[in-house]
């Protein structure tokens, strides 16, 4: 009798695990992501170079092209683009422009951005006016709640305009301006 | 099933893989902004220039012109000039003439005068229509060194000849500047 009660529970279970294995039953798991503001740009100009066209001591002119994928949160997120000059201008000369030390009050290094709105959804804004360079952070553009751009990005620019100051010695200067997009 | 269960982890790693390279940006970049400053030069100058005669005994026309000019000459091998030529002679005829003067010897001449950067010409200078005369001269690195300019003078002198004809008379002189 206990062989039989023995043999019973061996098929029991055997049954049950034979019916698991080659059963066509489904199960479910879930996939779960959280999606956070985030935030990232690439410069397209390594190089800008700031040309005159030579006469009358106009003033030099460039641009920088670079492009800026954002996220920033639904609620309460916002996100801006800074430049800073993290590199002053240095040269062949001694006398040369400078952004931290100018020959002249008047010889500055300005700027105007041209940051259109993400491309998915926000706004972007940029300074009523162009923006003197300095060595710490200067603004770019602010971005809105809930701004995002596609996968491609946003194409955008920085126009850059140094005095022509008849004081400079002549020579190539070059200095290094850095950007940068931020979260808050 | 194995297999399947062999396979899992090495799909994850290239799927891992593939997204890190599909993002490659940062919240940072840089550009190197380089500007050549080469020589140039620009002037101004006051216009109209008025020649006057003092007194009633043919004293010589006199006047001065001022010349604002901003200058940026090469570091160690530059140089730069300022000169000047009648373009335009006296006019209407009957008068005094830079290239026919009516009387031998009647002559329109100018003398300079000027702060550095500029070496200003010396003495009386003949100003002429075939050909440009000197005003000033610059040396290797020259540069003014305010955005107002610096300036150099040209003082006239035109002779009195009895023989010209009463009326007004204007000439027309054109200062270059050059650097290099």
């Amino acid at each position: 009798m206990k062989k039989i009660l023995a043999l019973a529970a061996v098929l029991l279970l055997a049954a049950s695990a034979a019916f698991a294995q080659l059963g066509t039953g489904t199960v479910n798991t879930n996939l779960n992501i959280t999606v956070i503001p985030e935030a990232a740009l690439t410069i397209q100009t390594p190089n800008t170079s700031l040309t005159s066209p030579g006469t009358l001591f106009s003033n030099y002119t460039g641009t920088t092209n670079f492009t800026y994928f954002v996220r920033t949160a639904v609620s309460g997120g916002v996100s801006h683009i800074t430049l800073a000059v993290t590199t002053d201008f240095a040269g062949s000369g001694i006398v040369g422009p400078s952004v931290g030390s100018p020959l002249d009050a008047a010889d500055l290094l300005t700027y105007v951005p041209t940051v259109p709105n993400p491309s998915k959804h926000g706004t972007s804004t940029v300074p009523s006016s162009a923006v003197s360079a300095a060595l710490t952070s200067t603004a770019v553009t602010a971005f809105s709640t809930d701004a995002r751009t596609d996968r491609g990005g946003v194409s955008s620019s920085v126009a850059w305009t140094l005095v022509n100051d008849p004081d400079y010695q002549t020579g190539s200067y070059t200095a290094v301006v850095t950007f940068t997009i931020s979260l808050t | 099933m194995k297999k399947l269960l062999k396979t899992l982890p090495l799909l994850a790693l290239i799927l891992l893989f593939t997204a890190s390279v599909g993002h490659a940006q940062s919240a940072t970049g840089t550009t190197s902004v380089t500007v050549n400053v080469a020589a140039e030069a620009a002037l101004t100058v006051a216009s109209p220039t008025a020649l006057t005669a003092i007194g009633s005994v043919f004293n010589n026309y006199t006047g001065s012109t001022l010349v604002t000019y901003f200058i940026r000459t090469k570091q160690s091998t530059g140089s730069g000039t300022i000169s000047l030529q009648v373009t335009t002679d006296f006019s209407p005829a009957g008068g005094p003439s830079v290239g026919t003067p009516p009387t031998a010897g009647d002559a329109l001449k100018y003398t300079c005068s000027g702060a550095a950067p500029a070496t200003p010409c010396t003495g009386s200078q003949p100003a002429s229509t075939g050909s440009s005369s000197p005003v000033a001269s610059f040396g290797a690195d020259a540069h003014t060194t305010t955005t107002a300019g610096s300036t150099v003078t040209t003082s006239w002198t035109l002779t009195n000849d009895p023989v010209y004809k009463t009326g007004a008379y204007s000439a027309t002189v054109t200062f270059t500047i050059s650097a290099s």
